[in-house]
């Protein structure tokens, strides 16, 4: 195993800091995922996603390399915090079209069908998937908050009451019921019974 | 157990609600109280049957997992290496 891979986010840091160049690609590789995913989420625009991941993590690099980041809030919460307020400053500013797009930019319903030897098995899957993004879209905003931060963003309960404002107990219930209509929904479809 | 033990250290409560579930799946229980909820888990099976649709609900999530680009991430990886070079 590389050794950078057990080491924490304030010791890759800190490395970064100290020249190690790969220490920030190692912590970018490790984070990228819950950042793009929580962005894609909030603005629902895969190139919109990409220019906000880019600009959240070049603005951490410039906080980093000014010496301005402390490790007492975790890169992880913080991170999040950056992306989010991207997030929020490009839908308040422009007027955005709700869309699903591939990683090709192209809408997911073009390729449905495609290929006929996994034509069904791709299908089921397609739909499944825009039947739980499209649910999520659909709850109310503060149980879209807290699901996004606590699953993707990956941030604690704890972290999301202080992020929001809201009781942590509040938290916990909004993410419950969240789940509770996520699961009566795919429940009501036959085909994802199975 | 209260939903706050993790925060406030409540001590366990026999009755073990969804919320608790929520905590454990999402690893935010103590260790002592994952120890007491797994033994329950062992046990009880009403609580097993919701803990396995809880987490097929959570699951379903995970089906919306999305990357960015790699040129994206080659972008910033540049970026934070010549920003490595000016401070060098």
């Amino acid at each position: 195993m590389n050794q950078k891979e057990v080491l924490g986010d304030g010791d890759l840091i800190q490395q970064y800091l100290n020249g190690n160049e790969a220490a920030f690609e190692t912590l970018m590789k490790r984070h990228k995922d819950r950042v793009f995913t929580t962005i894609f989420f909030m603005v629902n625009d895969r190139y919109l996603a990409e220019d906000i991941f880019q600009e959240s993590f070049v603005k951490a690099i410039r906080f980093i390399q000014a010496g301005k980041y402390s490790h007492e809030n975790k890169f992880g919460p913080w991170m999040s915090r950056i992306a989010k307020n991207k997030a929020i400053d490009a839908i308040r500013s422009r007027k955005l079209r709700p869309t699903v797009t591939d990683s090709e930019g192209t809408s997911i319903f073009d390729f449905i069908g495609y290929e006929d030897a996994k034509a069904e098995k791709d299908m089921i899957h397609s739909e499944k998937v825009n039947y739980v993004r499209s649910f999520i879209h659909q709850l109310p905003e503060k149980q879209k908050e807290v699901l996004i931060l606590r699953h993707y963003a990956d941030l604690s309960f704890k972290e999301i009451a202080a992020m929001t404002g809201a009781n942590i107990n509040t938290c916990i219930g909004r993410m419950h019921y969240a789940l509770a209509n996520l699961k009566k929904v795919m429940d009501k479809n036959i085909m994802y019974s199975k | 157990m209260g939903p706050l033990c993790r925060v406030y250290n409540l001590p366990m409560d026999p009755k073990i609600t969804k919320e608790h579930l929520l905590l454990f799946i999402y690893n935010e229980l103590k260790a002592s109280e994952v120890k007491e909820l797994k033994h329950e888990l062992k046990y009880n099976t009403d609580l097993r049957l919701e803990y396995n649709e809880l987490v097929n609900t959570v699951k379903d999530l995970d089906l919306l997992w999305e990357s960015p680009n790699p040129t994206t991430l080659k972008i910033i990886d540049e970026k934070a290496h010549d920003g490595f070079s000016e401070m060098v």
